[in-house]
């Protein structure tokens, strides 16, 4: 089975708890999108789960051994890492270590894997480019594509849309949306709430270190929970393109 | 590219290794030397080539590989070209033990009473930095884990000379420490070898790790890399080298730091590349400056370790202004 449980989830960070008992379950074809203010424990949860910080409780995905997880879920931080002046096509090659057997190079699924990837991004032109002398959306691009060549069952990113012009956001999130269409799980934290809501088809809003709302957007994002959560705001209508949700000021 | 360049490498590896076989103050002809080191006639000629001229060049190419392989290993690991084997104390903890050694007259007393003196070091640096950088824990804390341990060593150094007997001990213990592959016996080698050869398989099967740290560490441990195991293997890799090195040729300084950067876009950036090319270029190098010493100032005694620092630092000013200039400071 694959997608991601949490049962009786507990973050702590030094003596309070940041995350208390979360219970969640995102299944094969989700696009989940994960909201709250910052501080919330968006990044937390998502770390957290996947075993990259200490816990109580259950993940699916921390109990897996390190490797096997690492053929199930990408992972994407929200600081966008490019530590060397390596080529695009050199970094995105790296979302296929983990598929790789010690000392093997890289088969022909590999590289259908990379161009695939390189295609979804729109990264074509890019592809001999030094990763480092490319702007900082674009650099959000490739590594973006760096998770999508993991060719994994589970997507976890954390703020992809941002620093993305909005062209770029738009199509960034049809693609997620598309691999949830395709059977994934793609669980991704955002702060514009406007394309959470035409993209996703589930938002998990979290508050005071639990889960304030869970459903499809057009049940979450009510005016009461942006006051309530949010402090703001906002003017919420349906659109043929889908929910439409404008901030229009603080409260 | 990447088969080339380690093809061209290890030529130029075989060549300067040659030519300071062929490099001495004894005057043979080249012919002659090399037949004497190979058939042994057991005359003079087979005793200089065999117990003088091939430790040294034997030690240059291990001491170099070990310097640039460790280089590349801590620049991969901590993703800073500014990184060098030195940054984790071991090598100015094996120099305090092996100037202790020469403080107490143990040095003089047996022949391997200065490189185990070193290692000792080396060793006690090791344990200090694993206990002060914790299990769990991020390059952070092992960088000052080495600077910590950096400090007290230099701080010991200087009390052993401050409080030297007399100006000639003082001296010896300075010029050893300057660096330098002279009068090496093939025991020296032996010493070096299986520490060396140890540091270099723990370091070169991690080149996949330093990868994925190329998208942090964060990234590295959602793809599988299990970070505190990698610091200690690069802890106890880096040292195992250095402190080997340390122990038989003293202080060699920037080999680390310089290889590894002037081979980085030969090999498009890519850490794991970095690893085989640096361990290889590290060898040219201190071959090199060890030709260079002997054919410079003969009469002199140049110290090796003068003349990577002289060769070296103005290259570290180059990679400073390159980086400055590419905005990155």
């Amino acid at each position: 089975m694959t997608g991601l449980t949490l049962k009786d989830f507990s973050v702590a960070r030094g003596p309070c708890d940041v995350l208390r008992d979360i219970t969640l379950s995102v299944g094969q074809g989700e696009c989940l999108g994960l909201l709250g203010p910052n501080g919330a424990g968006k990044t937390t949860l998502m770390r957290a789960a996947l075993g990259l910080m200490p816990h109580r409780g259950v993940s699916s995905l921390s109990s897996l051994p390190p490797k096997e997880r690492a053929t199930i879920v990408a992972w994407l931080p929200q600081t966008r890492e490019i530590a060397w002046p390596v080529s695009v096509e050199t970094l995105i090659a790296l979302g296929r270590l983990p598929h790789l057997a010690p000392g093997a190079s890289p088969a022909p699924q590999d590289k259908a894997a990379i161009d695939a990837a390189i295609t979804r991004m729109g990264l074509e032109s890019f592809r001999k480019r030094i990763a480092t002398h490319l702007s900082g959306g674009e650099q959000a691009r490739v590594l973006i594509a760096r998770a999508l060549a993991q060719e994994t069952p589970i997507l976890m990113v954390d703020e992809p849309a941002a620093g993305l012009d909005p062209a770029h956001q738009i199509s960034l999130m049809q693609t997620l949306s598309a691999q949830a269409r395709n059977g994934d799980t793609v669980i991704a934290s955002m702060h514009d709430l406007g394309l959470a809501a035409r993209f996703c088809t589930r938002l998990v809003v979290l508050w005071h270190g639990g889960i304030a709302a869970d459903g499809p957007p057009q049940q979450v994002l009510t005016p009461e929970l942006l006051a309530k959560v949010f402090r703001i705001r906002a003017h919420v209508t349906h659109h043929a393109d889908g929910p439409i949700v404008q901030p229009v000021g603080v409260i | 590219m990447g088969r080339a360049l380690l093809a061209g490498l290890v030529g130029l590896v075989a060549l300067l290794f040659t030519v300071s076989l062929l490099v001495g103050p004894a005057g043979l002809a080249p012919t002659e030397a090399l037949l004497a080191l190979i058939h042994g006639n057991g005359l003079a000629e087979t005793l200089v080539m065999r117990e003088i001229r091939l430790p040294r060049a034997l030690l240059a190419v291990l001491v170099g590989s070990a310097l640039g392989l460790a280089g590349a290993a801590m620049q991969g690991y901590l993703r800073n070209p500014l990184a060098e084997p030195g940054l984790i104390g071991v090598s100015g903890s094996a120099a305090l033990g092996a100037v202790i050694a020469l403080q107490t007259g143990f040095a003089a007393a047996h022949l391997l009473a200065l490189p185990i003196a070193a290692l000792t070091g080396a060793v006690v640096a090791v344990l200090i930095i694993l206990a002060l950088a914790g299990p769990r824990g991020g390059s952070i804390t092992l960088i000052l884990a080495g600077i910590a341990v950096s400090a007290l060593a230099g701080a010991l150094t200087a009390l052993v000379l401050n409080l030297s007997p007399n100006p000639f001990a003082a001296a010896e213990i300075v010029f050893w420490m300057m660096g330098s592959l002279q009068d090496r016996s093939m025991i020296h080698f032996w010493i070096a070898a299986p520490f060396i050869a140890l540091g270099a398989l723990l370091l070169l099967t991690q080149g996949r790790k330093f990868d994925a740290l190329t998208l942090g560490e964060d990234a590295a441990a959602s793809m599988g890399v299990h970070l505190g195991r990698l610091r200690l293997t690069l802890v106890l890799g880096v040292a195992s080298m250095v402190g080997a090195a340390t122990a038989v040729a003293g202080a060699i300084g920037f080999v680390g730091l310089v290889v590894p950067h002037i081979l980085r876009p030969l090999v498009g950036a890519r850490p794991s590349a970095l690893l085989p090319a640096s361990a290889l270029g590290g060898a040219v190098l201190v071959l090199m400056a060890d030709i260079a010493v002997r054919v410079i100032l003969p009469t002199r005694d140049l110290k090796l370790g003068v003349l990577t620092a002289i060769v070296g630092a103005p290259l570290f000013f180059h990679l400073i202004y390159k980086t400055r200039m590419q905005g990155q400071l």
